[in-house]
This record gives structure tokens, sequence and C-alpha cells, in this order.
């Protein structure tokens, strides 16, 4: 085993006076961090997005963006990576450090089966055959996938909850003593995100050091030993999980509190750092509901016109069942305009596929789209310009989204200045002014998306939809990589942005919070099907709770780690 | 997989009936005939009448494509108008030459062109990198039978170190001798290889920088390793297609290298059917071409599928 090449007492982990300055710019990226992830431990580092934690995670295992130099020490298994060779790096790094990133899905490799893969991964840390097939069976046991069904697969046939498991199991196989992940759980559905809570924890109890960065709370205050909260490139804050976050205290409405948080809420201590206090308010602001008025999400516009339904109507739609299209249907759904309406189910349930159906992103066996009583064209390349316009979807990962050298400014003023005729200056007004609303700044939008963090590109991809001022917006997962004061900014300011009385809203999310507060109506996924529906407000708790439905769907749901 | 390769070969299968129809509609097409050009100006049209009897010319156009095509079933192409000798003898000959001038051509082709393109994409911007891309550039600029000419000018002529032509050389003439063979396969190669180094140089660059590179350098995997197993096949997929160009443009018959070499391969035959209004042989050398491309590019398209396994999600 790897455990055996450096001494049990040595940390996986020591970061000393680590410092990242980016090409050009005055304000570093990281500065004077000081960072020790002791063996069977896990040690949090949280923060609002753009505060330096995917850098930090990258500086931990000696990397760095293009054009980004990093001073200090970082200390992997008793070797500083920062004194070798960048070339030398990765061969110090293998079995002994490995990492999940942020959009798992854009690092598997999309030509090379997922086995194939793992057993060369599984080499780093094994020299025999036996040792590695064994591993690559471990991992992927331990990510929560049948080793046997996935094996022969190539990443696209897997769903998205399936791809972050993959990448975990990437990461796992190296037998390496610290494990680096960058933001988890977003895009995981609750019962996942808490089998992966468990599966780091059980990790770190095996003698595994782990660096979590996250904007998870949940998931930090019930996996963490230690926390460090991250501000501007800086450590403002940090100590033992229970002093910095709090515990103890009864939750004072079950009903509201994310699925995942197992402990109970928690009262900011007064003596902490504003930023931390800024992210456990937001938290709690968030989870009682405040930040938006229940009755806001309103779908007063439910009734259809008497001439015929408008807006985007979707009737019996069917895509055969092949790998990664999980939808059997058929499924119908109006969204009139001003409504509100989210899609729930455990991951590869179909949501997705019934989202993109509408999009003309997929193109299903059966049914149609119509729109204001007129069809749409099944796919998205042969629709006009102005029905392309009608459905604007935001995805999952929308960091791969965006052109690489293009600032962002031109790039959010496409959608206005392609698909609604406007002039090329007024288009690039609008979207600062929305993006503003968003909490992001025009500096901001001078930029390229590499000069993002993932939660900012988010929210620029929801800015760029958001011009087209479509009949239906699909928001896939769009908190997903959004820290907790971003992520309420949004739930507050989303509704306002969408045009009264000509936008549908169509939220696919697993996170309870943002579901209660955007939408008004609900429909529940299990099997490729669309079980169940109704108002919100009178889902049972059994869907807040994340635990598989009984009945038909329920048994094939993957293993949960641990 | 399976249903795309069903697929994908009914298509290869129609496209084969298509240009069967499209090869015999096409010697119907041109103007003149076989009669007119064995007559040659000279004959009367009583003559020319007769002949075209003599040869079953005078026939409905369904009954001749039957005829041919039932001759197809059985491996036979017909007679040469001009000599009489059956078409597939000729062709027969003229295979072996273009085999001995593609074959070392694409197996050179094959072994240089990821090779070259990896060294270069991972050194981009190198000067060795720099020097491959201006020759590349330089060679695709030069029309092929301006590369042969220069070349047999400075090796042959000026230096004296190779023959410079194969005039009247067959298939063991050119074996017995094959330093003969050394300038044709040369611009041949050098015409094909730069497209193909290129194509698979960009592919390199930006997947060695590509966010699967770098976690997999994360996880600590070595630099190699990254390359040949990660980088290198996402890198041949957009190459494949290209690379189908080029085995059509070998074994299709090169006509320029052929003419400028005095070879007598399918590309000069081909040449010289149509000049003679030779239909049956015409007709052979079209099927023949457009049998290898269909073939090849259902090759290359399943190999492209295979390489590059996301298109089952858009197509």
């Amino acid at each position: 085993m790897t455990a055996a090449r450096t001494p049990l007492d040595t940390p996986p982990l020591a970061i000393q006076d680590l410092s990242a300055h980016a090409e050009g710019t005055e304000r570093p990226l990281l500065e004077g961090i000081e960072l020790a992830v002791p063996a069977g431990s896990v040690t949090a580092v949280i923060g609002p997005s753009g505060s330096g934690k995917t850098t930090l995670g990258l500086a931990a295992l000696g990397a760095s963006r293009h054009g980004v130099r990093l001073t200090g020490q970082a200390v992997l298994a008793g070797t500083d990576l920062l004194l070798l060779e960048p070339a030398r790096r990765p061969a110090a790094r293998a079995g002994r450090a490995a990492q999940l990133p942020q959009h798992p899905a854009t690092v598997l490799d999309p030509v090379r089966r997922v086995g194939g893969v793992l057993t060369e991964l599984a080499a780093l840390g094994h020299a025999d055959r036996a040792g590695r097939k064994e591993a690559v069976r471990r991992a992927l046991a331990a990510a929560g996938l049948d080793p046997d069904a996935i094996r022969r697969r190539f990443p696209h046939q897997l769903s998205g909850g399936q791809q972050q498991r993959l990448a975990l199991a990437c990461a796992l196989v190296t037998g390496a003593r610290l494990l680096v992940l960058d933001e988890p759980t977003s895009g995981l559905d609750p019962a996942l995100a808490h089998a992966l809570g468990r599966t780091v924890r059980t990790l770190a109890d095996g003698g595994a050091g782990v660096l979590l960065l996250s904007h998870d709370l949940p998931l930090v205050r019930d996996t963490a030993d230690r926390v460090t909260v991250l501000e501007h490139g800086r450590a403002v804050d940090a100590g033992p999980t229970a002093t910095v976050l709090g515990g103890g205290g009864a939750d004072p409405d079950p009903g509201a509190r994310a699925p995942h948080a197992r402990r109970s809420t928690v009262e900011p201590s007064a003596d902490r750092h504003p930023a931390t206090r800024e992210l456990l308010a937001a938290e709690r602001r968030t989870r009682a509901g405040q930040a938006v008025t229940p009755g806001t999400a309103g779908n007063d516009g439910t009734t259809s016109a008497p001439e015929g339904p408008r807006g985007v109507v979707a009737r019996g739609i069917v895509v055969r069942r092949r790998a990664g299209d999980p939808l059997a249907g058929p499924v119908s759904m109006a969204f009139p305009p001003g409504s509100r309406t989210a899609l729930l189910g455990p991951s590869g349930s179909g949501k997705t596929t019934f989202a993109r159906v509408l999009a003309g992103l997929t193109t299903p066996s059966q049914g149609d789209v119509r729109m204001d009583g007129g069809p749409l064209p099944r796919r998205v390349d042969r629709r006009t310009a102005a029905q392309r316009r009608a459905v604007q979807y935001v995805h999952q990962t929308s960091a791969d989204s965006f052109a690489e050298r293009r600032p962002l400014r031109e790039q959010l003023a496409d959608t206005a200045r392609l698909l609604r005729g406007l002039r090329a200056e007024e288009a690039a007004a609008e979207a600062k002014d929305l993006a503003g609303v968003l909490g992001l700044d025009e500096a901001l939008l001078l930029r390229t998306p590499d000069r993002l963090s993932g939660g900012q590109l988010q929210r620029c991809a929801l800015v760029r939809a958001l011009t087209a001022r479509p009949a239906l917006l699909v928001c896939d997962e769009v908190t997903s990589a959004l820290d907790t004061v971003s992520r309420e900014r949004l739930i507050e300011a989303l509704p306002r942005m969408l045009v009264p009385d000509r936008t549908a809203l169509l939220i696919i999310s697993h996170d309870a919070p943002v579901v209660r507060a955007l939408a008004a109506e609900a429909a529940w996924f299990d099997g490729g099907r669309c079980v169940r529906r109704g108002p919100v407000d009178e889902l049972p708790p059994i869907v807040w709770s994340g635990e598989p439905e009984p009945g038909p769907g329920g048994a094939d749901r993957p293993a949960r780690g641990g | 997989m399976r249903g795309y390769v069903l697929r994908r070969s009914l298509l290869a299968v129609l496209q084969c009936l298509m240009v069967l129809v499209a090869v015999f509609a096409l010697g119907s097409l041109l103007p003149g005939d076989t009669a007119d050009v064995l007559r040659g100006e000279h004959g009367t049209p009583a003559q020319v009448a007769a002949l075209r009897t003599q040869l079953g010319l005078d026939e409905p156009a369904w009954a001749r494509f039957w005829h041919w095509l039932g001759g197809l079933c059985a491996g036979d192409l017909g007679n040469s108008l001009m000599t009489g000798t059956p078409v597939a003898e000729d062709l027969g000959r003229r295979i072996g030459v273009t085999a001995l001038l593609g074959v070392p051509a694409l197996v050179l082709v094959t072994a240089l062109a990821p090779l070259l393109g990896t060294v270069s994409g991972l050194r981009e911007g190198s000067r060795l990198d720099r020097a491959l891309n201006s020759a590349a550039v330089l060679l695709h600029a030069v029309p092929e039978f301006v590369l042969g000419l220069l070349l047999v000018a400075a090796v042959s002529l000026a230096a004296g170190l190779l023959p410079a032509t194969a005039v009247g050389m067959d298939t063991a003439a050119l074996l017995a001798q094959p330093a003969v063979l050394v300038l044709p396969v040369s611009v041949l190669t050098a015409r094909h290889l730069c497209d193909l180094t290129r194509q698979v140089r960009v592919g390199v660059a930006a997947g060695r920088h590509g966010t699967v590179a770098t976690h997999l350098r994360l996880l600590g995997m070595r630099e190699r390793t990254v390359v040949l197993r990660h980088v290198l096949p996402g890198a041949l997929g957009p190459a494949v297609q290209q690379y189908a160009r080029c085995v059509e443009g070998m074994l299709g018959g090169a006509v320029l290298v052929e003419a400028v070499f005095g070879l007598r391969g399918l590309g000069s035959g081909f040449v010289e059917a149509v000049q003679n209004r030779d239909l049956p042989q015409v007709q052979a050398y079209a099927l023949l071409f457009a049998g290898v491309t269909v073939a090849v590019n259902l090759a290359a398209d399943l190999a492209a599928y295979r390489l590059a396994p996301r298109r089952e999600v858009t197509a």
C-alpha cells in the first residue's frame, strides 16, 4: 500500500505561507495561507465563490491555472511540491494525492471506456495486476457505482450524478492518502449528497487526509473536523467545525431545512469573523425561506387563455431508452406564461432529458412540443431564431458553454443581439444590468471565462439566457456551483428578472430551499416517468428527505457509498 | 454502436447501387460513342451504323445495363472496345503499379503523421514545431507535378542519384528495380503527410492543455501515459476523415504523379480510357474508384465513431 512509503506521522499535506499571483494583476489570488491536513481527518475550506478555493485546491497539489505563480510551501507527504520542477510534480503526486474537480463531466476522457482509465490510474498505486483489479472494484463500490455495470461504458453514457461518482472513483483508485475535493456535492440529489458525505467521512476514518473545498455548509458541518474560512484569498477564520460554524440547538422549522442537514441549525457566534457570520446568516435566511415570500412565486397564469394554451406545452414525450437518455415517459406538461415549475427526483430519473427535449437538444421518439399552440421543431437546429429564443436552457455545467478567448461582456450580449436584433451596445448594456443584479460587476465581465470561478460562470450563463426574454427558462441545477451568499441573491433576484406575463420558469434542482423559494408547482420523476405532481407546498416530506420512494424505480437506485 | 454500424453499412450498399446506375448513365451521356471513335473522321454513316450493330450499341439502354450488370456479377467487366482484350486484364496490370506506389506511401503517412503531429503538438511554438509547420505549408502550396519535376531535376538530372522515369516498366520490372519508385512515392507521401500532420498537431496541442489531461496529471499520471493514452486518441478522431481522403487519393490512382514519372497505373489508365471513349473500360475504372471511396469512407466513419463515441448522442 502507498501508506507505507511515508512515515505515518507525516501529515498528508502541510501548506505554509502559500501565495498565488495571477499574471498582470495586483491583488493576490491567495495570500499567506497556512493549512495542515492531518491523516484521518477532514479539513474544510469555505468561502464565497471567487474567494480562491479552487486555486487553493490546485496549489495543494502543486498545480495552478495558466499564468498563476505560486510561492511558499505545499508539502505533500514530506515533499515540498513547489521546490520540484513542474514536470516532476505528477510523479511526486502519483498514489499520494488525488483530486475531485468541480465539474467532473469535463475531466472524464470521452473517447475511453471507464474501466481502462481506472485501471491505468490504479497502476499509480498498485504494481501488480490483481491489486489493480481489486483497487478498481473497491473504488467503484466506494463511490457508489456498480463495477460490473459500468466498466464497459463511456462517460457520456452516464448521468450527471454517475459522472460525479465516477470522478470520485478515479480519485480513490490511486490509493492516495490525500484527497482534494472541490465542491463534491454540486449537482447531486440529497440522497447522493448524503451518501457522498458518508463516503468522505469513511475515507477519513480509514486514514486518508481530506481537503474539502465547498460552499455546502451542511456537508461541511457533517464531515469536517476543522474549517478554514477564505475571503479574497486570505484565511480570515479557522478552527474546529463546531466552533466556527456552531452546533447544537433545535431546528426551528424542520420542514424547511435542507435534507442533508442532519445536525441542527446553527446560531452564528458573535465573535466569529464577519465573513463567517455572513455565510451562516445567508444559509439561515435561505433555509427559513425569508429570502422570498412564498406568495411571490405565484402561478396566477396557470389557467389557460380561452383561445388555446399559451406558452410552451409538451405532449406525450417519450425518449427511447438508450444509454444516457433514461426517459420512458410519456410525459405531458404545460408551462403557461408566469408559471414556476420544478422537476424533482433522483439522479438519472429523466429530468434533464425531458428538459432537453423542450429545448430541442434531445430528439424525442414520440410526442411534440408546442409554443403558443404552434408546433416547435423537434431539433434545435431546425428551429428559427424566434423559436430558439422561446426556450432558453441553462446547463448544469455552464463553464464549458462559453467561448474560451472572448470577453464575457461580448458573449453575454450575443443573445439579445442575435435573437432579438438589438444593437451591440444596447445588448451589452442590458446584459450588464442583469449581471449586476446577480452580483457580477462590470470589471468581471471584461475578463475571459478562464479568469472566472465556476459560480460566477454559472451566473453568467443565467444572464445570457435571461437576455433572450424567453417564453420558457430552464434552469438545470443552476445553484450547484454557488456559495450560500450568491445562491441567496439568485433566489431573491431571479423572480424579478423574468419578464412578467411572458416567461415561465422550469427549475431542475436537488436543493430543497431553492425549489421551495422559486417554484410553485412540482413534478417528481422516478425511473423515467413523472410519478407525482402538485403544488410545492403540498409535497409529502418524503420528497424532501431524499429517501428513495418505495415502489417502481426505487429498487434500481445505486447502492449508497460507505 | 451496433445500430450505427448497421445503419452506416446499409447506406454504403445503397451508395454502391447508386454508383452502378450513375456509372452506366455516364457512359450513355458522353457525346459520341465507340463506333464514332473507331471509324474516325473517314467513316461513312453506314459504316458507323454497321459497327454499332456489331458492337451491340444499338440495343436499348436498359438491355445494355442488364447485360453489363450480369457480366459484372460473373466477374466479367467486358472487353475493351479499342483492343478487344478483357478489361479485367488491363486493370490487373495497372493495379500492381498503383499498389507499388500507393501502399508504401500509405504506410509512410500512417506511421509519420501521428508521430510528427504529436512531436509538433507537444512542442507547440518551438523551433522544431515551426520548422515542421513551415515545411508542411510549403509542400502543401507546391502542386504535386511541380514538386515531382523539381525532384527529378535536382535528384535525378543534377545529382544523378535516382532514375528519373519509369516509362514502359510493368509491375515485375518495377519490383526488380525499386529505386525507380523512390521519387514518386516521396511526392505522393509529401502531399498527404502535410494535411494529416497538421490535423494531428492541432488536436494534440489542444488536448494537452485540456481539462482531461490536466486532471490526469493532477492524479499523478505520467506524461507519457497522458499523451499516448488520452491526448493522442482524442486527436486522432478528427484526423480519421482526412486520412480517408488520403487513402482514396493513393489507391484511387494518383494521376499527376503517374504522369510525371511515366508510370502506367490506374490513374493514367482512366485518363486513356476516357480519351478513347472506351465505355467498358471507363465504367470499370469509375466503378473501382467509387467502390474504393465508398469502402474507405465506411471504414473511416466506423473508426471515427469508435474514436469519438459521443457522436452517439448527437447523431
